[in-house]
């Protein structure tokens, strides 16, 4: 029978969890929720041998049992979850043995909710060079464990960390915690109530009720309750003086030498008054640079691929129908999917890289100050700028922030930072209006005034908040404390993975949705009134048979205007009228209400469906469209006017899902939604009506 | 202002100088700094500041953890 092994990796933040974490399950991972609970985990397989595979979960990094913000929240509470369900074979706990002491207070912790636990000594180089020896063999004879010591980013001591997982793990009577710190008439209620026979587990358990959600433990009998606050001094000040004792029989410090010197260094000039703000720039200026040169040349591919696969198939399959199902529907709504995977790849990668050498830490470090400003904080700044790749993952990570006031305002106003779905609204509609030409040589024309929409976007994001934070109330936890890891040299596979996982997660999502939506689409605008439809179709038939060459052309136009999606954009252009908009570009931003990304999609199967000449482009397309006037649809100010609307509007139902998970109710997006949507048509009507 | 005071807090330390970890007035800011391992005896050196001289980085047993100049305040130092 083939054996399971379940583990959890849980460790402080910045302990190289994660690398490890890549470095046993490669790169096949999937984020998932846990059942029964709306927490996101990171879980990931590894196989072993035929007949044992290790199945691993990945908890955010926290510091203790006593969690401050929401991401350690989440991770504290699964420990205490697995603890009362003893769900778990092992807890592979990850600590940093640089900063051992500090590592050791969590893992006591954990040890004394009598978990089966391996301690993992991780960045073994980092600890040498500052002179740290530490005597594994005695560490884990006196803990009663397996200590293993790793170097999770050169690969070291996993082979060795797979052996301990797959052997038994042992039971240990060592504790931290003397169970006969608090009086026993408390514990021994407590105990009553929770059938559990452990002092550590009972009491947490007594202060969060609510993580047992099968059956939540009814507390309410309880008198005189131990005081959160002290418990939680006396806990971790009390371990910190076992682990102080531990240390002094297990390490020895040959050199003080610090390692963190040449760290140092460069935060001298990272952090610097001048060049700080000069790097950060640059470096976003790098990597937006990188995003759009790198994309181009897979975008293209990807582009070309679905050119040949939609002839072939145009040619292949018999003309009628299905045909047109397969080349104007479906075809179209895919490659529309797969055309921004390079994009949100390389994005993802690029954060993710200056995440792992330790630079986002700095960001936040020096953007502190001014973020305040605007009721934000300066962690706050690495949701933002992933905001510019996505903001539905941006928005979970708004949870590192303790403060709820400034969290709140992070989320609310992450989704108006230019996303990776805008970029291919904005691409088309810049192409329609501003030259393909370069300044002084280099500098692309249509580039530059794609970083004005992207400056838009950022300038849009920090006044909104700066007026939000009036009607929002202040929190008790009010502080901006933060580790900041020495810099290291990134691990590409990290970078990798997250690049994967992301554009998976990307084309499943987002993909159904478009996909699903392009088919509606084009059924909608394929079939409409059977009698209207039979009346246009013989209006035709003379011109038809005599060989006229427009009279296909307007043949197509004509059914797409009397088609059922006719008739629904129709109903609605009074509405976008004022903004300068027709009914094709109503019905595009009725369906990118979805997601943004869907209008490029709707706009080629509209068009598609009106000019089925396939030899030009969508661009060239709706060039030639006009209104029944005889005036061009798309003027400059139609376009930039369209362009804000985009800047704006709040066309993302994940993201409005996320937001309601993440502060708990619909209140917030809610106000978002109503906000944003009043902005974007606000913004549209000014600039339409003044320039237009 | 009296520089040779023995107490002071942690934002009146200058860049460089290191104290030793006193009271801590403030009970969400001392619990957040009791699990980094950032409790009263503990050596502290002001490592570097923010380009706008707020907030501070401050290294404590070896690793470094900024703190904004409101929250300094409640951290008392003697000074090394």
């Amino acid at each position: 029978m083939k054996r399971e092994i379940r583990i959890a990796l849980a460790g402080n933040p910045n302990s190289g969890k994660s690398t490890l974490f890549n470095n046993l399950t490669g790169l096949d991972q999937k984020i998932s929720n846990y059942p029964g609970t709306t927490v996101d985990l990171c879980q990931g397989t590894k196989i072993v041998d035929d007949s044992i595979s290790i199945n691993i979960i990945d908890l955010p990094g926290f510091y203790s049992l006593f969690p401050k913000g929401e991401d350690e929240k989440v991770a504290s509470d699964e420990m205490l979850r697995l603890a009362y369900y003893e769900q778990v074979d092992v807890v592979v706990y990850v600590a940093d043995a640089s900063n051992l002491r500090r590592s050791l207070m969590l893992f006591s912790q954990l040890m004394d909710l009598k978990l089966p636990i391996v301690l993992v000594l991780n960045m073994q180089d980092l600890a040498e060079a500052k002179g740290l020896k530490i005597d594994t063999a005695k560490l884990s004879e006196v803990l009663g464990i397996s200590v293993v010591p790793i170097t999770a980013r050169k690969g070291k001591g996993i082979d060795k960390l797979i052996e301990v997982l797959v052997d038994k793990i042992e039971k240990t009577t060592f504790t931290f915690y003397p169970s006969n710190f608090f009086e026993n008439s408390i514990s021994n209620t407590i105990q009553l109530i929770t059938n559990k026979t452990n002092v550590y587990l009972n009491l947490l358990l007594s202060f969060h009720p609510d993580i047992i959600q099968k059956e939540p433990i009814d507390f309410s009998g309880l008198e005189n309750k131990v005081d959160y606050e002290t418990f939680q001094t006396n806990d971790t000040l009390h371990r910190f003086k076992v682990i102080d004792e531990l240390l002094l029989f297990c390490t020895t410090t040959t050199k003080k030498k610090s390692s963190s010197d040449l760290s140092l260094k460069i935060d001298e000039i990272v952090t610097h008054k001048y060049w700080g703000f000069l790097i950060f720039i640059a470096v976003f200026f790098l990597v937006f640079q990188a995003l759009f040169n790198l994309a181009a040349f897979p975008m293209d591919w990807i582009e070309g691929i679905f050119m040949w696969i939609s002839n072939l198939l145009g040619d292949v399959i018999p003309d009628g129908l299905f045909n047109k199902f397969i080349v104007q529907g479906l075809i179209p709504g895919i490659s529309g999917i797969l055309v921004f995977v390079p994009q949100i790849a390389i994005l993802f990668g690029l954060l993710t890289i200056l995440e792992d050498i330790g630079y986002m830490s700095r960001v936040s470090f020096i953007m502190d100050k001014i973020m305040r400003n605007f009721g934000l904080n300066g962690k706050s700044v690495v949701p933002l700028v992933g905001g510019m790749a996505c903001a539905v993952g941006s928005i979970m990570a708004a949870r590192t922030i303790e403060n709820k006031k400034e969290r709140l305002l992070t989320i609310f106003v992450t989704p108006l930072m230019s996303c990776s779905a805008r970029l291919p609204v904005y691409t088309l509609l810049i192409s329609l209006i501003v030259p393909e030409k370069n300044i002084f040589g280099i500098i692309s024309l249509q580039g530059l005034m794609l970083l004005g929409m992207y400056l838009f976007g950022v300038i849009a994001t920090l006044i909104v908040a700066g007026i939000v934070q009036f009607f929002v109330k202040n929190d008790v936890k009010n502080y901006f404390i933060m580790e900041m890891p020495v810099y290291r040299v990134p691990v590409w596979k990290n970078a990798l993975a997250t690049m994967i996982s992301k554009s998976k997660a990307f084309v499943m999502n987002a993909g159904k949705i478009i996909l699903a939506v392009s088919v509606l689409l084009w059924i909608l605008g394929t079939f409409g009134p059977p009698n209207k439809f039979k009346a246009i179709e013989e209006k035709y038939t003379v011109r038809l048979d005599a060989g006229d060459s427009d009279a296909e052309a307007q043949l197509n136009a004509e059914k797409l205007e009397y088609s059922y999606l006719g008739f629904l954009g129709k109903g609605f252009e009074p509405i976008i009228k004022p903004l300068g908009f027709d009914w094709k570009i109503g019905i595009s931003i009725i369906s990118s209400f979805v997601a943004r990304e869907v209008f490029v999609g709707t706009l080629s199967t509209i068009y598609g469906l009106s000019d089925a000449d396939q030899t030009i482009t969508l661009k060239q397309k709706m060039q030639k469209d006009k209104w029944p006037d005889g005036r061009p649809i798309y003027t400059p100010v139609v376009a930039l006017s369209l362009m804000l609307f985009y800047a704006f509007a709040l066309q993302c139902f994940s993201t409005i899902a996320i937001v309601k998970r993440e502060t708990g109710g619909w209140r917030w997006p809610i106000i978002q939604f109503v906000m944003f949507s009043l902005l974007a048509y606000g913004a549209s009507f000014f600039v339409f009506q003044v320039f237009g | 202002m009296c520089q040779n005071r023995l107490v002071l807090n942690l934002s009146e330390l200058r860049k460089g100088e290191k104290g030793i970890i006193g009271k801590i007035s403030r009970a969400d800011v001392f619990l957040k700094l009791l699990d980094m391992g950032c409790v009263a005896g503990e050596e502290i050196q002001v490592q570097f500041i923010a380009p706008m001289g707020d907030p501070i980085a401050i290294l404590v047993s070896g690793y470094t953890i900024c703190i904004r100049i409101a929250e300094a305040r409640v951290i008392e130092i003697k000074k090394i």
